[in-house]
């Protein structure tokens, strides 16, 4: 370094600088006393409140979403319970709202990352696995509550209802189940916009098979036989999908 | 550093005059950057007073580890830079610091000033916390939240750059 700019550069440090005013220090420190005063407190976040917080960020949109689609189905069935026509179409009506139910969870892909939720998920103190685990689980007591309703609307309107419910309830619901999470643990990008394409063909599907005027029912052993293939794959989907991504900062 | 350790300590127990002695211990320092920052000795007060009742705020989020003056110039950093982007670019406030009195005539420390002034905002950052305020290249590079060899690089630039416009003779 040159001998003059040396010099020039100790002078900076030297250099005297405006004289604060103790009257402005004497505001500053009432400012500061009452932002301090009005400060966010932060609290204890523990195992109990997480899971509550988790539960309304993640469920609350899914669960809000099921219970409309719950009101829809009691003032659609409220005002067309005495036309022949339901009965008759009511198949094809309740494989489409199991369908429909199943692609509840769509709302709930990504949110964490939209609403910047990885940073504190990342902080807890549970794993990312048994968080992804909990996500499921609430979203499943909405597809229970959801099912329940359609089996009991089915039981109360048909007379032999339970082929129609293993058939057109749980086969659909099942598979599309699956088909939702293998997406999304195997596509990264626009698996929503997929999901909700299979989603929707998936209804069309149904409602073209329910809809024929002698909808083909499989035997009840056979119904089964499918349902419990359907669950099994299920499973081992979800438990891939937390295995693969629960380790990492994978957000459903 | 112990004092700042015993001051924190005061605090989290309630004792809120801890909280002046705080600010009494660090207001010259801050307010003599954002003087370095603005264009007046009224917009260097309200940054100032800004600064502290942003640190005061998050306080609680605020780890202490013996580095509440990075803390607070890293507010500080953030808050010039907003009424820097809010406002016209300021040149560096010699007129003020050169009122006193002996420092009327010192030309080309004025001018040295201002070449400061005419840096890019990066480099001028790092002359400023290094040499104005007598910050280690560790403690800047917290900071401004750059790793260590990207400040070391720009301070190497800006002193090039000063020397060259020296060698120039631009004054």
């Amino acid at each position: 370094m040159r001998k003059d700019l040396r010099q020039h550069i100790q002078k900076l440090r030297e250099m005297p600088a405006a004289e604060p005013s103790s009257l402005h220090l004497a505001v500053t420190i009432q400012a500061a006393h009452t932002a301090y005063a009005s400060r966010r407190k932060m609290w204890h976040l523990g195992g109990f409140r997480s899971i509550l917080c988790q539960l309304r960020f993640t469920a609350r949109p899914v669960w809000l979403v099921q219970g409309l689609t719950l009101l829809g189905l009691s003032l659609f069935t409220l005002a067309a319970r005495r036309s022949e026509q339901f009965v008759r179409d009511l198949p094809a009506f309740v494989s489409v709202l199991a369908v429909l139910v199943s692609m509840t969870p769509l709302l709930l892909y990504g949110r964490p990352q939209t609403y910047g939720m990885q940073e504190l998920e990342a902080t807890l103190r549970i794993s990312h696995a048994k968080q992804l685990l909990a996500k499921l689980c609430a979203v499943g007591i909405g597809h229970v509550v959801c099912l329940a309703v359609l089996i009991l609307l089915t039981v109360s309107t048909m007379v032999q209802p339970w082929q129609t419910i293993l058939t057109f309830i749980f086969i659909p619901f099942l598979l599309s189940c699956v088909l939702q999470l293998f997406l999304q643990s195997h596509l990264r990008q626009h698996s929503r916009a997929v999901s909700a394409g299979v989603g929707i063909g998936l209804g069309a599907i149904c409602w073209t098979l329910a809809g024929t005027p002698a909808p083909i029912f499989p035997s009840v052993g056979t119904a089964l036989a499918i349902c419990a293939v359907l669950l099994l794959l299920l499973c081992a989907q979800c438990r891939s999908l937390i295995r693969t991504h629960g380790q990492k900062a994978f957000s459903l | 550093m112990g004092q700042d350790e015993a001051l924190f300590k005061r605090l989290r127990s309630g004792d809120s005059s801890a909280l002046d002695a705080l600010i009494r211990m660090y207001y010259p320092d801050i307010f003599r950057y954002c003087m370095w920052h603005t264009d007046s000795r009224q917009a260097a007060e309200d940054a100032t007073q800004e600064i502290f009742c942003k640190a005061v705020q998050h306080l609680d989020g605020y780890t202490h580890h013996g580095k509440f003056k990075a803390y607070l110039y890293k507010i500080a950093v953030t808050t010039c830079a907003d009424l820097w982007r809010c406002t016209e670019p300021v040149s560096l406030p010699v007129s003020e610091a050169y009122i006193e009195p002996g420092f009327e005539g010192i030309e080309s420390d004025i001018a040295f000033t201002q070449m400061i002034s005419l840096l890019p905002a990066a480099q001028r950052e790092v002359i400023i916390l290094r040499y104005v305020h007598g910050l280690k290249l560790r403690e800047i590079a917290d900071i401004l939240q750059e790793p260590l060899r990207t400040i070391q690089s720009r301070l190497r630039t800006a002193l090039k750059t000063l020397e060259h416009k020296l060698k120039e003779g631009a004054f």
